[in-house]
């Protein structure tokens, strides 16, 4: 059945509207769930506080799950969505640039956009920065950047696979993995409310 | 814990041991859709001409790889030099896939004619194999214009024609070594025997322990 | 009761929706939830309205001006324009549409909107390269096993700790 689009089950105009349906869906729960507040999303690589990890994968364990569930079912077959491919070099060299970026920002695009749209000046900053690197991207790509964005090619590769066990059990060793780390991240929070007094909880403005 | 937190990690538990008892997804390689697939067999870029092969051909072009897509049997009787039989119902099999998952090779597909090509073309570049070409009317043509080529008709040669014509002549003494006089052509190189050695890509640099 | 407190959803349920949401648009557009790429998309929009010639040239913007339609007339574009009423809509029914510089309280306004442009900066670039940001490429990626979405996952968590541990001036007054 699924995915829709890619089948022409569903034509381009309404594609587009569910595109912005499921945006705002994205931007209500980034915002209500407190992504939007740079001091809570600092708190995941200080531990005063773990909402960014318990939302992340939550989310990410949800979609694998009902993602593999509904394939295995036959309701939407996902070879033929969206499947990133690997360039392991640049992503690896990107993924370092934007850790520093998140710790330096204190946002990452999505929740900037969030941000900024609701009132806060920094995100709108940071936005700011965000285009203005993008641009710097594209002008000297040609000269700088092109044979790095495209070297470790390794074309669509499944992490289970490539590991070698089964992709449900790679599943399963993930929920488990995503709940132990709940649960020390959740230790982590506490500790740090332990240790400070409540002007300090206030001072962190969660 | 909360009792709806309770129930979401006891939700995700459920699904990833159900996980585990379900099967892999395996065809990894993209599908292109049937509207763009239908797009790029209406644009005719997939065609590369029987001069153009013999050109690349006879400058021994490294990149070149000759893919005859008919029976075994008519591939041992004739076939192009240094071209490799992949029959077109094996086109797919998972031994083949180095041949055209590579950005080094120019891959002709060729057959008597060129609807046999083109499906084969058509099945792999719905799997997102791109990059692949077939050699414009077969055999067949390589035959009428590579291995007897007919002066083109009337005195109204014009420069490009008589300069193809020229080519063509040298391509037949190339191919098949004949006289440049003795127009008709001889009876063609024989196959070459068993299968030529065709280095497969290396593989692609891999990351971590990979 | 804490009156100075933000209320918030609970993070599983705002995470197990999200997931849904991520499903939903896997089953519906075949693309996942991202937004470097809509950033991208508005930025090639721009370029091509400013010069085509450009980003014709351009081998990078080449492929997206070539697509037969607007580069802005994208999925991801039109669902960022749904995360900008998405969140207003949060942040009214939460009482938080107020303007307000988010950091820590011993960084000076003007510190902090210069290190969130020069994060921004960062992102921009590192988004590009990396094929995407903690959205499409991160949580996306993994939604579907993708290798590189877990590449993705250990390259801006695991070295967002180790410069955490070096910025940790930005972010935690010390003692």
């Amino acid at each position: 059945m699924g995915p829709l689009y890619p089948q022409e089950l569903l034509n381009p105009e309404y594609n587009l509207l569910i595109g912005a349906l499921i945006g705002i869906g994205f931007g209500f729960l980034l915002e209500a769930s407190g992504f939007t507040n740079t001091r809570k999303l600092a708190g995941i690589f200080y531990g005063y506080d773990a909402t960014v990890i318990k939302v992340f994968f939550t989310a990410a364990l949800t979609g694998l799950i009902g993602l593999f569930i509904l394939h295995n079912m036959g309701w939407i077959d996902i070879t033929l969505t969206f499947y990133p491919k690997t360039f392991w070099i640049p992503t690896l060299i990107g993924g370092i640039i934007m850790a520093l970026g998140f710790v330096i920002g204190g946002f990452c695009p999505g929740t900037s956009l969030s941000a900024a749209v609701t009132g806060k000046v920094d995100a709108m900053a940071f936005i700011g920065g965000v285009l203005l690197g993008i641009f710097g991207f594209i002008f000297t790509y040609d000269g700088l950047w092109q044979s790095l964005r495209t070297s470790g090619k390794m074309g669509k590769v499944n992490i289970a696979q490539w590991i070698g066990i089964k992709e449900g059990l790679f599943i399963f060793l993930f929920t488990i993995i995503a709940i132990v780390t709940f649960v020390v991240f959740q230790k982590w929070q506490d500790s740090w409310k332990r240790k400070m007094d409540d002007s300090d909880i206030d001072d962190l403005g969660l | 814990m909360k009792r709806r937190e309770f129930l979401i990690m006891a939700l995700l538990l459920l699904g990833g041991i159900i996980a585990i008892f379900m099967s892999d997804i395996k065809p990894l390689k993209h599908i292109i859709g049937p509207k763009q697939l239908l797009h790029e067999v209406n644009k005719k870029g997939r065609y590369i001409s029987t001069d153009e092969v013999a050109k690349m051909i006879m400058e021994k072009d490294p990149t070149l790889l000759l893919i005859d897509v008919r029976s075994p049997e008519e591939y041992k009787k004739y076939t192009l030099d240094g071209a490799i039989n992949i029959p077109a119902e094996k086109i797919m099999d998972d031994s083949n896939k180095d041949y055209f998952d590579s950005d080094v090779y120019t891959v002709v597909l060729f057959s008597n004619g060129s609807s046999l090509a083109d499906q084969s073309w058509l099945r792999l570049r719905s799997y997102d194999y791109k990059g692949n070409k077939v050699m414009k009317g077969g055999l067949n043509e390589w035959y009428r214009t590579i291995l007897n080529p007919q002066k083109p008709a009337g005195d109204a040669m014009s420069g490009k024609m008589e300069k193809q014509f020229l080519f063509r002549k040298g391509a037949q003494v190339y191919f098949t070594g004949a006289t440049p006089v003795a127009g008709g052509a001889k009876k063609a190189k024989p196959a070459p025997t068993g299968k030529p050695i065709v280095k497969r890509k290396k593989k692609e640099v891999t990351g971590g322990c990979g | 009761m804490n009156t100075q407190k933000n209320k918030y959803m609970n993070p599983y349920v705002a995470g197990f929706l999200l997931g849904l949401l991520i499903i939903a648009a896997y089953f519906f557009a075949g693309e996942g939830l991202g937004s470097s790429g809509g950033y991208r998309d508005v930025a090639i929009g721009v370029i091509n309205g400013v010069s085509p010639e450009y980003a014709q040239a351009n081998s990078y913007t080449a492929p997206h001006v070539a697509a037969g339609h607007a580069p802005t007339h994208t999925w991801l574009v039109y669902e960022l324009f749904g995360v900008i009423f998405g969140a207003i809509l949060s942040a009214a029914l939460y009482g938080r549409l107020k303007f307000v510089i988010g950091k820590a309280p011993h960084i000076t306004n003007k510190k902090r909107l210069y290190l969130a442009l020069i994060g921004g900066l960062l992102w921009g670039i590192g988004t590009q390269l990396g094929r995407g940001c903690t959205s499409g490429l991160v949580l996306s990626g993994m939604a579907v096993n993708s290798l590189s979405g877990y590449i993705g996952l250990v390259a801006i968590f695991g070295f967002g700790f180790i410069f955490a541990f070096i910025f940790k001036s930005l972010w935690i007054k010390k003692n």
